[in-house]
């Protein structure tokens, strides 16, 4: 190979005669190989830009993508969303009063329900969120302070978990671990959320909220576990821990309706450790399954939401939110991706008439496909 | 060891025949202590071994900058306080690029160890106990008798003791030390020829027990001092007494030799110095950008320290989730610890494998430029060779070509065309070399054709013997000289180490003065059939500095003689007083140069006895005294000897162009190349070529030294060189004016240029607005200090080409040399940077691989910067997102392979095989500038 022998002679430089004088063999032709890519003549491609190729490039692209930015648009637009803020801070908000008068020790939670109207019935599955503003859930020490072996039901975790979870480590006072630790699951968040529907005879109902596969089956089933024998009460498994400093009850009793629910595979809990990327957020609080009739899932009309009111944003100018939404192939409400393909498409379209019109006005030679140096 | 011996400097002793007392003394070596003072004959070039590899490689490879920088991101890393990735992550790529730079130099080093074994167990005969056994190079140890036979490499200095051949003579190749392929004879000292040439020799050999003293090991080639004591005699020792290791034996059967130097004590191997580390331009900048990087990032760095310690204090008031999380509780030392860990954050932003990458891409372009086919030049079967691999970009951006003329521009094949004897011009240089008729030299049996010349009345003078100037000028062409003769099917074939020689004698033949054969002390040459030996009494070298050569000898009828040729100057200069036909051949001087012809002056002196007898001493005498001082001496005394000459004649040599150099030169120059011509030349000729090759146009005007001059003396040399230009070419647009203007130089102008430094800027800025600048009568240090001159007054890349010894200074001064693998022996090739074997294939070394190397490296540089810090960015942005807390967007394993395994492909694939356009308009319509279109990009790598 002529790679091979070039590199010897570079390495061996002008040392002490090493070439081979007094050989024997026939001297080899150094001619290079007349190979495609030592000669560098493979096959390459140039776009020229002339009149002729840029003109019809612009149209196509305006042409193709206005029709798909309206498409994603329409997608984007026939989906429902409805938003409620009950944060609680104007004076006249249902929840002001909640959200001032919230003390961390006080045994009776606070209540507020906010009224809000359904203008359009939402069909099929709906999914409703709890959104919260000014939360840097991707705060590095935030984001590190958890333990993902405890999760994961390791005993020796659950003894002991790892210092990056301080100083939600142990229990300042009875000095028993932490389950589970860290600054995340402390600041679990625990508002309950209720949603009733006034029916127009003027009866409410209330609206069956499933709390089911909210969380990313790997999550739920890999993730986190929890720990100990399985026969064991979850009681039993969780002895000698402490729960998280601000919490109200011990996460094996997270969800008292559903006993499967409970410890570290709640899927309330499981949705909230999985840390949001940019401080405002929202996460999947519950799903309204679709009718099995044709009625829509939530009709138009009048409703209510019962807010439980337990966790506090005031202190740092946080909000909180409830999204009720539908969802449609390409996700949630996201009408950007709808309006940058249409302005690109008509930038481009609209360009291709500007210089279209360059085009023929001023071109004064007979063959275009010469551009000037 | 005599006090005596020290003062001369001969320290080095050798004691034939006595292995066991040197190898008592080898020298040994552990890690860094050495013990004893003869190296051992084995070839040790590689630079590891098992033990050593691992800590050798990491020492070098911790020079770099960027290394360092990524081994100190590992240890912040470790600080489980401030590390923002895990550690594992910076230490991946750092691994990565160590591992292919180690592997890369354990494999060259690997094919330096396998090389060393090959020659270090090539067989040799060394005499033990007075019988010749076969013993592999390495064995070889000082003082040893050696038998070399024909064809063989010698295998360590030797000094010659006796050879096979009559008067101990023998023939050396010494292509693979200077690359000159003509053989040189060496000789053994009569002393030692005498003794030791005895069938069988083996016996004599044995028993000789001299001692030799001289000259600790060296690199100096071309000189040896020593003397031999043995039998209570003492001989002194030269050049011409010893086989240097890595020539072959030629034309001899055997040679044998007494080992003085061996292994690194070798003269070769003292020579083969370090290669030189050019650094490219481009990589300077690139320098620039890294630390401007590093800058950057610790600012950004330090603002969003600034930011976390602002934003922590904001948490640490509120009663949030997040205030039990800030440090100690204190906001300032949180920054402080974010400053840290964003400085781990933002690393990648540091090009790492950067470095590697260009290495590898180098080594590409470096090979296409091997690999072209239109830089192959079938004749010699050479391609064209990258010698030095990081340069290429840098050819792209070549402003000025500072361009030997002999061999480089013209194909030093020489044809001697004409000469001038006793002041008469004979042959006929208007006709071309093709058209001119052969001569009718039947009478001669030794003519074997190809003189291009045609003169009847010469001939028939010289037959005649009518007239004796004639003859001596003859006489004088065939004994002076260095070529050596090698009989070949009864005609003699002649070696000479400079093509003027080999054309000289080879005319002197044709026209009946046959240079039949050489020995030491006798020169045979065969006039018009009757046979004379010349005794050889003194040879004085031809110089670069010196300029001439000169022979003393004795003829058959007793008469001492010297016959010197050398440049016109130095030989006009030391003729005797009126001396005759002087004028009428200065005339025929200026003829000849206007012909572009090459011309030799030739002179006789006949030595007095007496003058002779007395420098014969004191040339004895200067034997023995130091380098340094016996060159002067040596100077002084061959001046005084060449005076009084007697002019005999001037010989004419045509050199001509080689193919497409003037189209080339007009190419280079319309793609803003400024095209320079060095040359020994005189003036006249020099300007003569000038325009045949199209460096100076036919209406260009020449600015001479006194004109230039004036304008460097005036206040403003811009306004008058403008005045300057406007008389002549009023009538002409200023633009076209200002591009045909020349500078003339010659030598000894340019002398003067050096004791006045201060008009080097100005008359660069002159040179600028020139078409072309022209140096004649140049010697070759002259040739580096104007490329010294050029660096230092203008940013532009300089690039010499030459072809031969005088260039080598030249090659090495400017950015890039080049070297034209010429007829010249090899030793500008051994010194450049590239090495082409035509003047023209500049054209596609320069307009299309320079341009698409550099093309090439300035996007991938551009490109190679924007991902990483690209990548880097982000995090900076997210920062404000996230409370500038240095939580990384990324999957940590993602930044681990981001830059040497997820985008290296693409980058790499743009760096090897982007071509801006095809290559035909770029040689056959280069764009003005070339600049225009790359220093957007450069511009672009700034930013």
């Amino acid at each position: 190979m002529m790679a091979s022998s070039y590199n010897a002679k570079e390495e061996d430089g002008h040392h002490s005669g090493s070439s081979t004088h007094g050989g024997t063999g026939a001297p080899k032709n150094k001619k290079p190989d007349n190979t495609a890519f030592k000669q560098q003549r493979l096959p390459a491609w140039q776009p020229i830009l002339t009149a002729g190729t840029v003109l019809p490039a612009f149209f196509i692209i305006g042409l193709m993508f206005i029709p798909i930015g309206i498409g994603l648009y329409v997608t984007s637009n026939n989906i429902k969303e409805y938003e409620v803020d009950y944060t609680g801070v104007e004076p006249n908000s249902p929840c002001y009063d909640c959200a001032n008068s919230f003390t961390w020790n006080s045994t009776t939670p606070c209540v507020c329900t906010v009224n809000f109207t359904l203008t359009q019935p939402f069909e099929s599955n709906v999914y409703m969120y709890y959104g919260l503003s000014n939360f840097y859930q991707n705060h590095r020490r935030y984001v590190k302070s958890r333990d993902d072996s405890q999760l994961n039901g390791v005993q020796s975790s659950l003894i002991s978990p790892s210092k990056e979870c301080e100083p939600y480590r142990t229990n300042p006072e009875t000095k028993q671990p932490i389950a589970p630790c860290g600054a995340i699951a402390n600041s679990l968040f625990n508002d309950t959320l209720e949603l009733y529907y006034s029916q127009p005879d003027g009866n409410t109902s209330k609206v069956t909220l499933v709390k089911k596969g909210i969380a990313w089956y790997t999550d739920k089933h890999v993730k986190f576990r929890n720990p100990g024998n399985d026969k064991d009460n979850l009681t039993e498994r969780f002895k000698g821990t402490a729960k998280p400093v601000n919490w109200m009850k011990p996460v094996y009793e997270l969800d008292p309706s559903d006993p499967e629910n409970n410890g570290f595979i709640n899927e309330d809990f499981i949705v909230w450790m999985r840390t949001a990327a940019l401080p405002t957020f929202r996460k999947l609080y519950r799903i309204i399954q679709k009718k099995p009739d044709s009625t829509p899932t939530l009709a138009s009309g009048k409703y209510f939401l019962k807010i439980t009111y337990n966790y506090p944003v005031r202190s740092f100018d946080g909000r909180k939110r409830m999204i009720l939404s539908t969802i449609s192939w390409m996700g949630g409400k996201n009408p950007f991706l709808g309006i940058a393909y249409i302005t690109v498409g008509s930038i481009c379209f609209f360009l291709g008439v500007v210089l279209l019109i360059i085009h023929h006005k001023y071109d004064t030679r007979s063959n275009s496909a010469d551009i000037p140096n | 060891m005599s006090k005596e011996d020290f003062e001369s400097g001969l320290t080095w002793e050798v004691k034939a025949n006595s292995r066991r007392y040197h190898k008592h003394k080898q020298r040994k070596s552990f890690l860094c202590f050495t013990r004893g003072r003869y190296s051992d004959n084995v070839v040790r070039s590689h630079k590891y071994s098992l033990l050593t590899f691992l800590p050798l490689t990491l020492f070098e490879q911790f020079q770099r900058a960027a290394n360092v920088y990524f081994l100190l991101m590992v240890v912040l890393q470790c600080v489980p306080a401030i590390s923002s990735i895990p550690w594992y992550i910076t230490i991946i790529p750092l691994l990565v690029v160590l591992s292919v730079r180690g592997l890369k130099d354990l494999a060259s080093d690997m094919a330096r160890r396998r090389c060393d074994s090959e020659i270090n167990s090539r067989p040799c005969d060394v005499l033990v106990s007075q019988s010749f056994m076969t013993a592999q190079w390495k064995d070889v140890c000082v003082g040893d008798v050696l038998r070399i036979r024909r064809d063989q490499i010698i295998p360590a200095d030797l000094l010659l003791l006796s050879s096979s051949e009559p008067h101990s003579l023998c023939y050396v190749e010494t292509a693979d030390i200077d690359g000159e392929t003509n053989l040189k004879y060496r000789q053994a000292l009569d002393a030692t020829h005498n003794e030791l040439t005895s069938h069988p020799s083996e016996e004599a050999l044995g028993a000789f027990n001299g001692i030799v003293l001289c000259e600790e090991p060296n690199n100096r080639l071309y000189t040896f001092r020593g003397q031999l004591q043995w039998q209570g005699e003492c001989f002194l020792l030269e050049n011409e007494h010893v086989l240097l290791r890595g020539t072959v034996l030629r034309n001899t059967d055997f040679a044998y030799g007494l080992t003085i130097y061996t292994g690194a004590d070798t003269k070769i191997l003292r020579n083969c110095g370090k290669l030189r580390v050019k650094r490219t331009q481009l990589e300077e900048v690139f320098n620039k950008v890294v630390i401007g990087i590093v800058l950057s990032v610790l600012l950004a760095a330090l603002l969003l320290a600034i930011g976390a310690g602002v934003s922590s204090y904001q948490v640490m008031t509120q009663t949030s989730f997040l205030s039990a999380l800030v440090v100690d509780g204190n906001p300032a030392y949180n920054g402080f610890l974010v400053y840290w860990s964003y400085i781990i954050l933002l690393s990648p932003a540091m090009p790492i494998a950067l470095y590697i990458t260009f290495e590898v891409i180098h080594t590409i372009h470096s090979k296409f430029i091997g690999w072209d086919l239109e830089m192959y030049w079938q004749q010699t079967d050479k391609p064209a060779e990258a010698r030095n691999t990081s340069l290429s970009e840098e050819l792209g951006q070549v402003g000025y070509l500072l361009s030997d003329k002999t061999g480089t521009l013209t194909q030093n094949r020489l044809l001697f065309r004409q000469c001038c004897v006793a002041g008469q011009i004979y042959g006929d240089a208007s006709v071309s070399a093709e058209d001119v008729k052969p001569m009718d030299l039947s009478w001669n049996p030794f003519s074997s054709g190809g003189l291009r010349m045609f003169s009847p009345t010469l001939v028939e003078t010289l037959r005649g013997q009518r007239c004796p100037v004639a003859t001596q000028f003859l006489s004088a062409l065939a004994l002076c000289h260095t070529v050596m003769a090698e009989w070949k099917e009864g005609f003699p074939v002649y070696q000479a180490a400079s093509p003027d020689e080999e054309t000289l004698v080879g005319a002197a033949r044709e026209l009946g003065w046959v240079f039949l054969s050489r020995t030491r002390d006798f020169v045979v040459v065969s006039e018009l059939g009757a046979t004379r030996q010349y005794q050889l009494l003194a040879l004085l070298d031809f110089t670069s500095k010196r300029r001439r050569m000169s022979v003393l000898v004795r003829d058959p009828e007793g008469g001492l003689k010297l016959y010197c040729k050398g440049a016109d100057v130095v030989i006009l200069e030391r003729l005797q007083k009126n001396c005759p036909h002087q004028e009428s051949t200065e005339m025929a001087l200026e003829l000849f140069a206007e012909a572009c012809l090459r011309t030799l002056c030739v002179a006789v002196r006949s030595v007095p006895e007496a003058l002779w007898e007395r420098w014969s001493k004191t040339l004895a005498l200067s034997a023995a005294m130091a380098t340094c001082e016996r060159d002067t001496l040596l100077e002084k005394l061959y001046d005084e000897m060449e005076r009084d000459l007697l002019l005999l004649g001037v010989t004419a040599i045509e050199d001509r162009l080689q193919e497409g150099v003037p189209e080339t030169i007009a190419l280079l120059q319309e793609a803003g190349i400024k095209v320079w011509v060095l040359t020994g030349d005189k003036k006249e000729t020099a300007v003569n070529i000038g325009y045949s090759c199209k460096l100076l146009h036919p209406e260009s005007r020449l600015l001479e030294w006194q004109e230039l001059r004036q304008i460097l003396q005036s206040a403003d040399p811009q306004v008058s060189f403008f005045k300057a230009k406007q008389t002549e070419l009023w009538a002409t647009h200023k633009e076209m004016a200002r591009a045909k203007t020349s500078v003339v130089l010659t030598g000894s102008e340019l002398a003067e240029f050096e004791e006045r430094p201060e008009w080097g800027a100005s008359f660069m800025s002159l040179a600028e607005q020139c078409q072309s600048v022209l140096c004649c009568r140049v010697t070759p240090a002259q040739k580096a200090e104007i490329v010294k001159l050029v660096r230092k007054h203008t940013a532009s890349i300089t690039m010499s080409i030459g072809d031969g010894a005088n260039d080598v200074n030249m090659i090495k001064t400017a950015h890039i040399g080049v070297g034209l693998a010429g007829r010249e022996g090899g030793q500008a090739v051994h010194n450049a940077d590239f090495a082409v074997s035509q003047f023209r294939f500049l054209q596609r070394l320069l307009l299309v691989h320079g341009r698409w190397s550099y093309r090439r490296i300035s996007l991938f540089l551009c490109y190679f910067l924007f991902k990483t810090c690209g990548f880097a960015l982000v995090h900076i942005w997210f920062g404000i997102l996230n409370g500038f807390s240095a939580q990384s967007l990324y999957e940590t394993w993602f930044i681990a392979l981001y830059t040497v395994f997820y985008t290296a492909t693409p980058v790499m694939c743009m760096a090897f095989f982007e071509q801006f356009s095809t290559t035909r308009p770029m040689t056959t319509r280069p764009w003005r500038s070339l600049s225009r279109w790359l220093r957007p990009s450069l511009l672009q790598l700034r930013l």
